[in-house]
């Protein structure tokens, strides 16, 4: 997809601002809210990287065989 | 730059040698007194500089295209060319690059948002108006919320109410286990966040771009003096402020190219499911 590149900013805020929240939710239950929320945020970055990387990596490999099929074609047509 | 941000950081008065600070211009410089106001149903409305700026640009962009296609020819010729110029970069360029051929449909509504970005943009440096529209963020944030109620529903009714929003939240190529953990990142991504970057990209590019050139501007008019430093950095900070305005020219036309692709490619997103 062209929108690869533009959807790194949004998934990187929207997973620290999920997790973050969440431990912030979990903090009101057991406290602890500052360590709870550092770790909700390193959490939601980690996850957000993970699916960054997950889906560029299968944009790359669509990428890659729309490549293959069209060298494919030219060949055939030399 | 203008006289008005020269006299909104500080006036005249203020100078390197009459001892007060170097007068920064901030967000004040975006803010202007009401030409006129009045108050309709309860609700009181102010004209601005940029509220009249805007209807301006929306004046000057019918009128130019009006004018350039009054007798539309087989053959284009003068302003007709410009115009079918325009038309192509958007269509080919922007429509059909994000949907192909289904792409067609939605020239109309990219060409608009096109080239009314480009031309508030383009008030920066245009001398007298010399304040970019979509610097005010209300503007890129009604801009990115028409986008927003077009592709939205639009993908509703294309794909249906629920494969939509499943085919939002379950990217491809991700374990099936992971799902649990990232839909709602993919969910508040495309629903809350990404009407929020779209506006902002447009907004911030071109707020800093005009206070960097209002602070250069206003630093080379305080720094004249009859001293070396004040000369050299007078000289020096005018260089820049020109400079920065050719750098600006560039920077108009990208964010408003990259705002219309990026509506286009929102709206291909709705029309089919990912991949």
């Amino acid at each position: 997809m062209a929108d690869s590149a533009w959807t790194i900013t949004s998934r990187l805020i929207s997973g620290l601002i999920i997790y973050t929240a969440i431990g912030w939710l979990v903090s009101l239950w057991v406290g602890h809210q500052a360590v709870l929320m550092a770790i909700g945020a390193l959490v939601g970055l980690g996850l957000s990287y993970f699916l960054i990387f997950k889906a560029l990596r299968k944009d790359d490999t669509t990428l890659d065989a729309e490549e293959i099929r069209r060298e494919r074609v030219r060949q055939q047509y030399r | 730059m203008s006289a008005d941000v020269v006299l909104a950081s500080g006036g005249l008065s203020c100078h390197l040698m009459s001892g007060c600070g170097f007068p920064a211009p901030g967000a004040e410089i975006f803010q202007f007194a009401a030409v006129w106001q009045f108050t309709l149903f309860g609700v009181s409305f102010h004209i601005t500089k940029t509220t009249i700026l805007l209807f301006l640009a929306v004046v000057v962009i019918l009128g130019f295209f009006l004018y350039a296609f009054r007798r539309p020819k087989l053959v284009p010729r003068g302003s007709q060319n410009v115009g079918e110029l325009g038309y192509l970069f958007i269509r080919d360029g922007i429509a059909r690059e994000a949907m192909g051929k289904e792409g067609d449909k939605f020239v109309p509504f990219l060409f608009s948002f096109f080239f009314l970005i480009w031309l508030l943009n383009f008030w920066s440096i245009v001398p007298f108006a010399q304040i970019p529209v979509t610097s005010i963020f209300a503007i890129p944030v009604a801009f990115a919320i028409i986008v927003y109620v077009t592709w939205v529903p639009l993908g509703i009714y294309k794909q249906g109410f629920v494969p939509f929003f499943k085919n939002m939240m379950f990217p491809p190529g991700v374990p099936k286990a992971m799902y649990v953990l990232l839909a709602p990142i993919e969910l508040i991504s495309n629903i809350l966040v990404r009407p929020f970057t779209h506006s902002v990209r447009l907004f911030a590019n071109m707020f800093a771009g005009h206070l960097l050139i209002a602070s250069f501007s206003v630093a080379a008019f305080y720094l004249i003096s009859a001293s070396v430093v004040g000369i050299l950095g007078s000289v020096a900070s005018f260089t820049v402020a020109v400079a920065l305005t050719g750098f600006e020219v560039l920077i108009q036309a990208l964010q408003a190219y990259i705002f219309t692709l990026l509506a286009a490619v929102y709206i291909s997103g709705a029309l089919h499911a990912e991949h």
